[in-house]
């Protein structure tokens, strides 16, 4: 295709620049009246609008299949989440294009396996999906875990990197960083297996268990993120309330507002380390 | 919700969600404000599932929940600069809904385009929605300015209009 001469429509343009965020105050106001014209001109936005989603999620997905392809699973290392521009942020959306037919393919596999799961049992929903970075990738498929998607108590998630909120039916709110691993385990109770996982927990939402290899950590009425780089060892920072982390085998310690340890479970062993308030989990990185 | 209700829900929002996320996008530009829109389109959709009617789209109905948290969204932040009025926004979510008919053709229509994008072409497309940069980086990587980057990827999203649209008309003809 090669038709890339000549001078675009000048409307196209107005559309272009809204949906790259680039459209001034006067041309914007030239658009609005235009669109209030005429339905049929709605109807030219919609599609512009739509046609500007649908590249995001194609290309995204090109890069995510092409990644996959060219490295091989027990290759692939994580990578860690980097500044990201705002409109790398837009390539959030996502889709099931028919371009990608392994992302599609991938997509029923997903879908079929739920349905599978459900024919056999039915777990109580224990938390949704609120919110993903724009660079967060699964080992599963990533639309089992759109924004909105409601997950069963059970469900593990294994993020390969960037950062996912989720909120538990109880309203505490955790973003999970990758690479992690995690499972929700009940309304108010995750498993983390690895990774950082940091978590805002309302008043009457006081209690969440975060179940570790080494132990568990028990939030007293708290926000804090929890760091479990090894089986043997987790970091936790303490940003409001306080925190109790119970060793498996050990005495429980209890962690202050304002403070931050290191948990050796190997030796048994808590030390103090410098509090980072920056350590403070949000979805933006 | 139960668990045979959640399931359903779940099967529903995943079909939907990159229209709705197209709408929301549509009328709140700013990327973190749009996600926070569609993160409590999520919440409203499920509280309010039990009066969905399953004889009708569901896109379509969600839609529908979606303008009000856009509205509701907006007049929370009355001091922002809002380009278009609660008129414009109406028009837009009703022609989102007549439009959820045509999703999947006009989805299969932009796959088989995008097949024939190549070159300079497929790189800008990379370049701006894979890799996320803006019209000054894209010009950098590609040697252009950041006007000519512009002008090359209005042309191309140009091209791949016409060729939608081709392509629809082309399935609209044999349909009949």
């Amino acid at each position: 295709m090669s038709r890339l001469t000549g001078n675009p429509d000048p409307l196209d343009r107005f559309f272009d620049d809204y949906v790259d965020g680039v459209l001034g105050a006067e041309d914007g106001d030239i658009l609005s009246k235009w669109l209030l014209a005429s339905p049929a001109n709605v109807d030219r936005f919609v599609r512009e609008s739509f046609l500007h989603s649908q590249l995001f999620q194609i290309m995204r997905r090109s890069e995510i299949h092409a990644e996959a392809m060219a490295t091989p699973p027990s290759a692939r290392a994580p990578q860690s989440a980097g500044p990201r521009s705002r409109a790398d942020s837009k390539s959030r959306f996502r889709l099931r294009s028919p371009a990608t037919v392994a992302g599609f393919a991938a997509l029923l596999v997903a879908v079929g396996a739920m349905l599978l799961a459900y024919r056999f049992s039915s777990p109580a929903t224990v938390a949704q999906v609120s919110g993903l970075s724009a660079d967060a990738s699964f080992e599963q498929t990533r639309d089992a875990f759109n924004v909105g998607a409601l997950l069963p108590q059970g469900r593990a998630i294994s993020l390969r990197r960037g950062r996912l909120l989720a909120t538990l039916v109880s309203g505490t709110r955790v973003v999970l960083e990758g690479p992690a691993e995690v499972e929700f385990t009940d309304q108010n109770e995750l498993r983390l297996v690895r990774g950082r996982l940091g978590a805002d927990i309302p008043t009457h939402a006081t209690g969440l268990l975060v179940r570790m290899p080494m132990g568990d950590v028990v939030d007293l009425g708290t926000a804090f993120t929890l760091d479990l780089p090894s089986e043997t060892t987790c970091r936790i920072q303490v940003f409001k309330g306080m925190v109790e982390l119970r060793p498996s085998r050990g005495r429980p310690v209890r962690i202050a507002e304002g403070t931050a340890i290191s948990y050796d479970a190997v030796n048994d062993r808590e030390m103090q380390i410098p509090y980072q308030p920056e350590e403070r989990l949000s979805l933006l990185p | 919700m139960d668990g045979a209700t959640a399931e359903r829900f779940t099967l529903l929002w995943i079909a939907a969600q990159p229209t709705l996320a197209a709408f929301v996008h549509s009328l709140v530009p700013e990327f973190q404000q749009a996600e926070e829109v569609l993160q409590r389109v999520a919440v409203a959709l499920v509280r309010k599932f039990d009066q969905y009617d399953s004889t009708r789209p569901f896109a379509a109905w969600a839609i529908g929940v979606a303008k009000y948290e856009v509205l509701y969204f907006r007049r929370e932040r009355a001091s922002d600069r809002h380009l278009f009025n609660d008129e414009l926004v109406d028009q837009v979510a009703l022609s989102y809904q007549c439009f959820v008919e045509d999703v999947d053709p006009f989805r299969e229509a932009l796959g088989r385009c995008m097949e024939q994008i190549e070159g300079k072409a497929r790189r800008a497309l990379e370049l701006r929605y894979s890799k996320g940069l803006n019209m000054s980086a894209v010009g950098r990587e590609m040697e252009l300015t950041p006007g000519a980057a512009r002008m090359l990827l209005c042309r191309v999203r140009q091209v791949l209009r016409t060729c939608i649209e081709q392509r629809l008309g082309e399935a609209r003809r044999a349909a009949k």
